[in-house]
């Protein structure tokens, strides 16, 4: 259904893609960016390849790409118990703020790819 | 039909103006010009966090748990949206 000029241009261009969003998200304390962003960048980048190529084969891994969401969010709490237990408030800053970075950007990617993959489930099926 | 717009409207109103009370009566009885308070953590956010970028420094340190509360809207929005488009046998063929 895809023309060969899409499918080339697009398989050629997500690595650059994928890295820009990864260095967006490692040097997010530093220039701008941050972990929301780089998430999105990622994020699209996967989606473009499922845009091209189809997205039937990746539906069966929704329930894992699921439990690294939740394993985000937890890992993203456990950092703000982690301050209490050196003897400081909740959240308060260890110097991880670009550990704090790469979990929302993870957490982020993985939302996305996932709200994409829900949408085309009924236009599969159909 | 036209009652029904018209309560609608009637609700919506309602609870706009209620909004509107609530953050003007916020605003009208704070004690201090919101200036002086802020400005003075932008200038110091490269000593007090160790971050250079002011954005990240101010979203992840002095404004943690708005950055926590983004995070749980993108995860009860998957979870609302996965609650209503998967059927019962769809987790058996994963």
């Amino acid at each position: 259904m895809t023309s060969r000029i899409v499918k080339i241009v697009s398989r050629e261009l997500t690595p650059f893609i994928f890295l820009f969003g990864i260095y967006i998200i490692i040097y997010g304390h530093l220039s701008p960016g941050g972990g929301f962003q780089g998430g999105v960048v990622l994020a699209m980048g996967a989606i473009l390849v499922m845009v091209i190529y189809g997205g039937e084969k990746m539906q069966k891994y929704v329930p894992h790409l699921a439990f690294i969401e939740i394993l985000g969010v937890f890992l993203f709490v456990l950092f703000g118990l982690l301050s209490i237990s050196y003897g400081k408030q909740f959240y308060s800053n260890l110097g991880t703020i670009w550990i704090l970075n790469i979990i929302i950007g993870l957490k982020v990617f993985v939302g996305l790819v996932i709200l994409y993959l829900l949408f085309i489930r009924w236009e599969i099926s159909k | 039909m036209r009652i029904e717009i018209i309560w609608k409207f009637l609700v919506a109103s309602v609870i706009f103006l209620f909004g509107v009370i609530i953050i003007v009566s916020t605003m009208l009885t704070y004690p201090l010009t919101l200036d002086s308070v802020i400005s003075g953590y932008y200038l110091e956010s490269l000593h007090l966090t160790g971050s250079i970028n002011a954005v990240t420094a101010i979203l992840l340190d002095f404004r943690i748990y708005d950055t926590l509360g983004e995070i749980l809207v993108i995860f009860v929005t998957i979870s609302g949206i996965m609650m209503l488009i998967w059927r019962k046998n769809d987790l058996k063929n994963c």
